[in-house]
C-alpha cells in the first residue's frame, strides 16, 4: 500500500466517524447600539440617567475600580469557517477542540461614570478585556472560610 | 452520469437540517416594567411587580438589579462534515438602578428578544 492510499484511507476515516467535522457559521448575539450614539455622549457633563434612556438597557453594569458605575453595551456579528476535531478516549468521554470559538469575542463599548453618575470616559473594544481594565474585583471567599462561617452559624 | 447519480443519492442520504430553540427566564411584561415610579417606587415595590431579579450588582451604597428574557435560535444543515450554522441570540433585558435609600432610580430596558429568527448564515441581518 502506498503513502498517498493510507493517508487517503486515514483522512477518509476520520472525515466519515464524525472525528472532523467543517462548519461555516454566523453568530448573532444581541444588538449593539451604533458607534457614533455612543460616541456622541459627552464626558464630565453626561448623566448616566441620559445614557440610558438614548440607549436602553446595557449588556452588563459593573462597580468601576474608582467607585463609580460601568455601563457595557454591546454584540456579536460573526461568519466564520471552522474545523473540529474530536478524539474518542474510551469510556470516560472525548477530547476536542476548534479554532472558530466565538464566544468569548463579544465587543463593544463600555462607559464609565465617576460616584456623581456623570460620564467619565467611552472605550471600545472586546468587553472581557474592558471589564478586567475598568470593573472593580471584589474579593472571593475562600472555602475554608465559607466552612468556617457555615460552621459559626449553625445550630 | 452514473457518478454524478451516485453523489447525488449518497448527498441526500447523510444530509440533514435541523432547528432549534432555547430560551431562559420568563418574558418580561411591558406593562409591569411601566408600572414603577422613577423615584418613587422601592426595591421591595419592584420585588412585588417583578418577581426575583436574575442579577443584583452592588455599585458602592447602590445597587442594580437586571431582569432578562433570552431566545436563541439555531437553524443549519449538514452533508456529511460539511456544516452550515445560523445562530442567532437576543433578549429583552430591563435594569434598574436603585440609590442608598433603595429608591428607583433609573429604568433601561431594552426588548429584542423577538427579533430572533432563523436563517442560514449567509442571509442578511435584518
Amino acid at each position: 500500500m502506498s503513502c498517498s492510499t493510507t493517508a487517503s484511507a486515514a483522512l477518509a476515516w476520520a472525515l466519515l466517524s464524525g472525528c472532523v467535522a467543517v462548519a461555516y457559521r454566523r453568530e448573532i448575539r444581541e444588538v449593539p447600539p451604533e458607534p457614533a450614539r455612543v460616541e456622541a455622549f459627552e464626558p464630565g457633563a453626561t448623566h448616566l440617567g441620559a445614557v440610558i434612556d438614548a440607549l436602553g438597557a446595557p449588556l452588563y453594569v459593573w462597580e468601576g475600580a474608582a467607585g463609580g458605575v460601568v455601563l457595557a453595551y454591546g454584540g456579536l456579528r460573526t461568519r466564520e469557517w471552522g474545523v473540529e476535531v474530536s478524539i474518542p478516549l474510551g469510556d470516560q468521554g472525548s477530547a476536542s477542540f476548534a479554532y472558530d470559538d466565538a464566544a468569548a469575542r463579544t465587543r463593544g463599548h463600555v462607559l464609565v461614570f465617576d460616584p456623581e453618575l456623570r460620564l467619565a470616559l467611552v472605550r471600545a473594544g472586546n468587553l472581557a478585556d474592558l471589564r478586567q481594565e475598568f470593573a472593580r474585583r471584589r474579593p472571593a471567599a475562600l472555602e475554608e472560610d465559607v466552612a468556617e462561617a457555615a460552621g459559626r452559624g449553625g445550630p | 452520469m452514473r457518478l454524478l447519480l451516485a453523489a447525488t443519492v449518497l448527498a441526500s442520504l447523510t444530509s440533514s437540517c435541523f432547528i432549534s430553540r432555547e430560551s431562559s427566564n420568563e418574558p418580561l411584561v411591558k406593562a409591569r416594567i411601566d408600572a414603577l415610579v422613577v423615584g418613587t417606587s422601592t426595591a421591595s415595590d419592584v420585588a412585588r411587580e417583578l418577581g426575583a431579579p436574575t442579577e443584583v450588582v452592588q455599585l458602592g451604597r447602590r445597587s442594580a438589579w437586571r431582569y432578562d428574557f433570552t431566545t436563541s435560535k439555531r437553524a443549519g444543515f449538514t452533508i456529511i462534515v460539511l456544516t452550515f450554522l445560523n445562530t442567532d441570540q437576543r433578549s429583552d433585558r430591563c435594569w434598574l438602578f436603585f440609590d442608598e435609600a433603595d429608591v428607583l432610580r433609573h429604568v433601561g430596558t431594552t426588548l429584542e428578544a423577538g427579533r430572533a429568527r432563523y436563517a442560514m448564515p449567509w442571509q442578511e441581518d435584518e
